[in-house]
């Protein structure tokens, strides 16, 4: 995955959220943001995923110019997991894939369901393939929201802490699945609180404070932080 | 503990109790004869559906005038928006029995439109739509924010949108307070009796004077409306039972 970033500046109501952030990189498969509340993590993900434009920069994603391309042709090609599920609650969590794969991705009904089915079976929610959102518990409804992302076969996929909204428990099982994106090779970029989580699923970490990139490379930087902010960050995380 | 029915039947004796209290008490009593209503039978059936057809009319076209009054309120033109605004305050501001008449000598009659029940299906219907306004924003703000967000980011168009998302889950919610307006027309149905619409109340009111029942024609007035709102008011509870779970 490429990921590009040229002078990006970001900000709500007046507020600067991102500064001047520049970034090149080329090779990384799973890349974790980290980072303390309020440093730009989410936006970032928002900005790489077209969910909003940045106020000026450049965005270049495995070389889609990210600004000029159509967002519907760009969303197309990616996967976006929202910290909360995000499943529509009049459908089935089968229907929940399908509709995107039959109506947006032009796959027949039979394909789609088919597609479906297989990833349900294959990250064992199948047994719960025609139960509505309320019905399952929160782990299950990331997990289908996950597979969702996962089925349009995105070239890249963002995840926003997925398990912010999760107990430890049901955490740990969403983040098993997306330890199991990494088996399947699934490129992607997840902002984390879990360090430990980071070190284990991401080859590349992004270490973010104030809204500025303070410190990023392989995940070894964790062990050997070359800055006082993650030395902290790390530190008071693992505390 | 006693079951729930028992007490729904306590309660159907305490009412019962009430009427055979007002029926014993009532001075006329010997001579009330509802059996002498019953030569007009096909006329009040027929005014009774007619109030029936009057309110479903009155209910299906002010969906329409409610969703323009809608779109008028969500509109990026602050023209619009006041447009809807004083519309809303001129509704909330009368009483339906006024905004009848006004529509009728006011408006039909400059207009030249003649039928009385046109008229009164049109005033229905514009003031039902600030009331049906809200029953669609509610039902617009029942979905929340990051499905808007789900729904972008995964691609569908607008259309897409509305028919598979948005719509099912509105129509489900929107079931219960749109059956609420419809009871509130066919109560409000009985005012349309002074453009001389002759529905329900006029035509009882008529037989009953030209009969001398007038106990009777009231009881019957009672009984006839309970039996077009009950029922809606049972199946409104049901929807939303079923919605529920």
């Amino acid at each position: 995955m490429k990921i590009n970033l040229s002078n990006i500046n970001h900000s709500y109501n007046g507020k600067a959220i991102l500064q001047d952030l520049t970034l090149k990189l080329e090779h990384a498969e799973a890349i974790a943001i980290i980072g303390p509340s309020g440093a730009g993590k989410s936006t970032l993900l928002r900005l790489l995923s077209k969910i909003e434009d940045p106020d000026s920069g450049d965005i270049h994603v495995n070389d889609i110019d990210v600004i000029k391309t159509e967002a519907k042709e760009y969303y197309k090609k990616i996967g976006f997991v929202f910290q909360s599920h995000n499943l529509f609650p009049h459908l089935t969590a089968l229907r929940n894939i399908t509709l995107v794969l039959e109506k947006v991705h032009n796959k027949t009904p039979e394909d789609a369901k088919r597609l479906a089915i297989d990833l349900l079976t294959q990250f064992e929610l199948v047994e719960h393939m025609n139960k509505k959102p309320s019905q399952l518990s929160g782990g299950q409804a990331q997990r289908v929201s996950i597979i969702r992302s996962l089925a349009i076969s995105p070239e890249v996929m963002f995840l926003d802490e997925p398990t912010s909204a999760l107990d430890p428990i049901l955490t740990r099982e969403v983040l098993r699945t997306v330890l199991k994106l990494r088996e399947k090779n699934m490129r992607f970029v997840i902002v984390t609180h879990e360090l430990g989580f980071a070190k284990k699923v991401a080859d590349y970490i992004l270490f973010m404070e104030d809204g500025r990139i303070v410190e990023h490379g392989p995940v070894s930087i964790l062990e050997k932080p070359q800055t006082d902010s993650l030395k902290k960050f790390v530190e008071f995380v693992m505390e | 503990m006693i079951k729930k029915s028992i007490h729904f039947l306590l309660a159907l004796a305490l009412y019962g109790l009430l009427i055979f209290f007002i029926a014993y008490s009532y001075p006329g009593k010997e001579n009330f004869d509802m059996t002498r209503l019953w030569p007009a039978g096909p006329e009040i059936f027929q005014s009774w559906l007619l109030t029936l057809y009057i309110s479903l009319a009155s209910l299906f076209f002010s969906m329409f005038t409610g969703f323009v009054l809608y779109l008028a309120s969500v509109s990026k033109l602050p023209f619009f928006r006041y447009v809807g605004r004083i519309f809303d305050e001129i509704v909330f501001g009368s009483p339906l029995i006024v905004f009848i008449i006004a529509m009728y000598y006011f408006i039909a009659i400059p207009m030249g439109i003649s039928n009385r029940l046109n008229v009164g299906i049109l005033a229905f219907s514009l003031y039902m739509a600030p009331y049906m306004k809200s029953v669609l924003l509610g039902a617009m703000e029942s979905i929340e924010a990051s499905q808007y967000q789900a729904i972008q980011v995964l691609g569908f168009t607008k259309s897409q949108a509305y028919r598979y998302i948005i719509i099912p889950q509105i129509l489900k919610v929107i079931f219960p307070p749109l059956i609420g307006n419809l009871t509130f027309i066919i109560k409000g149905s009985s005012l349309l009796s002074v453009i001389g619409v002759k529905e329900l109340y006029f035509q009882i009111d008529r037989i009953q004077a030209n009969l001398l029942l007038y106990v009777e024609g009231y009881l019957l007035m009672f009984v006839t409306y309970l039996l077009m709102t009950i029922p809606l008011v049972a199946l409104s509870r049901w929807i939303e039972k079923k919605v529920s779970a």
